[in-house]
């Protein structure tokens, strides 16, 4: 997760969100924008709805052809997600292209929340049944005995202020999908949240990095920062 | 991963039926059901970034890329420039395994002279002989 792109970096997912007031417009001519971003994000996947649902609350969403990267859009927000990161500069490069088609086809003006998500996988094998936590990152728990921090699972969360927004992190014990291997879930969001406007998504954009990128970098251990930049036998 | 079922009966699991209830006609217990496949683990790669073996911990200068694969019932972990493979009946064993052989070969070719290797051997003992570090 940094401008460069790491040989083995662990990244599943990489997001931005802006949030503003709602405008109807974006539901009355939402295909307005889908012609613009068609030719990159060409299907559409509609929301599901339950009763009680607000239909107009729901998000679109314009996928790749090899969903790999999706836009999602309702009438208060533009979310800009892709699961193939190559690095920092494409990303924001990405992002800006599709908000200044957004901001071209609908006013938005004044910004609610931007948001910047972060979130790596590490995969690991059990040591003694334990997750060897330490050798990843740089987190300790102190626990009265005879508890111990040899955690065979863990749900960890925290929100702190942190610049002009709140880092939002989530450490937890995952699963793959197929149920085969464990890693470590290390999910980073950068959320701001006070007097935005369009006209700067690329400045809080870079803020968001800047902050997400500090915090990957100090939380993981120097071994296993040398790892995902390909420095391994 | 055992998968439940498998090896046990439905009375082990939930105990017998009520003495009002009975298994539906035609239903099947899980011994009559056929085995539940497990899914193959999905190859994929990890850092070895400690060494532990018996009481001892050894560091590698660099981290150790392992490469995870699964054949059957038998797990495999795997280091191409090392030349060694570890294998066990489940993830951790054969990654416990490999550490075993790392600082099995890390101590063998510290051992050995230069004029002792031919071969891939050179380029073993040369990356082996600095490959790891006891902590203290």
């Amino acid at each position: 997760m940094s401008a460069e792109q790491y040989p083995n970096q662990p990244l599943i997912d990489v997001a931005f969100e802006i949030r503003f007031p709602g405008d109807p417009a974006i539901e009355c001519r939402r295909d307005e924008f889908f012609r613009l971003v068609r030719d990159r994000y060409p299907k559409v996947y509609v929301p599901k709805l339950q009763a009680g649902d607000a239909p107009a609350l729901a998000m679109y969403h314009f996928k790749q052809e090899d969903d790999q990267a999706t836009i999602m859009t309702a009438i208060n927000k533009l979310v800009y997600s892709t699961k193939k990161y190559h690095g920092f500069e494409a990303f924001k490069q990405e992002v800006l292209r599709i908000a200044g088609i957004f901001g071209n086809t609908f006013k938005i003006e004044k910004l609610m929340r931007t948001g910047l998500r972060y979130v790596n996988a590490i995969p690991f094998v059990p040591k003694s049944g334990s997750i060897p936590l330490r050798e990843y990152l740089k987190v300790g728990f102190q626990l009265p005995p005879p508890a111990t921090d040899n955690f065979t699972t863990m749900n960890f969360a925290f929100a702190s202020p942190v610049g002009n927004g709140t880092i939002n992190a989530r450490i937890e014990h995952m699963l793959a999908e197929d149920k085969s291997h464990e890693a470590i879930l290390l999910d980073f969001d950068y959320a701001m949240q006070s007097d935005l406007v369009f006209d700067k998504i690329g400045v809080y954009l870079e803020e968001s990095h800047s902050v997400t990128k500090q915090m990957f970098e100090r939380m993981i251990t120097d071994e296993y920062r040398n790892y995902i930049r390909g420095e391994e036998i | 991963m055992t998968m439940v079922g498998a090896a046990r009966s439905a009375h082990e699991i939930l105990g017998e039926f009520p003495a009002h209830f009975r298994p539906m006609p035609g239903s099947p217990t899980y011994e009559e059901a056929a085995p539940v496949a497990e899914p193959l683990l999905k190859p994929f790669k990890f850092p070895l970034l400690k060494l532990t073996i018996a009481g001892h911990t050894f560091l590698p200068a660099k981290p150790i890329g392992v490469n995870v694969t699964q054949d059957g019932a038998w797990f495999f972990a795997e280091n191409e420039a090392l030349n060694v493979v570890g294998t066990g009946g489940s993830l951790e064993e054969a990654v416990l395994d490999l550490e075993h052989h790392i600082v099995h070969f890390w101590q063998y070719y510290r051992s050995l002279e230069h004029s002792q290797v031919t071969g891939d051997a050179i380029r073993l003992k040369n990356i082996f002989s600095s490959l790891l570090a006891e902590a203290a």
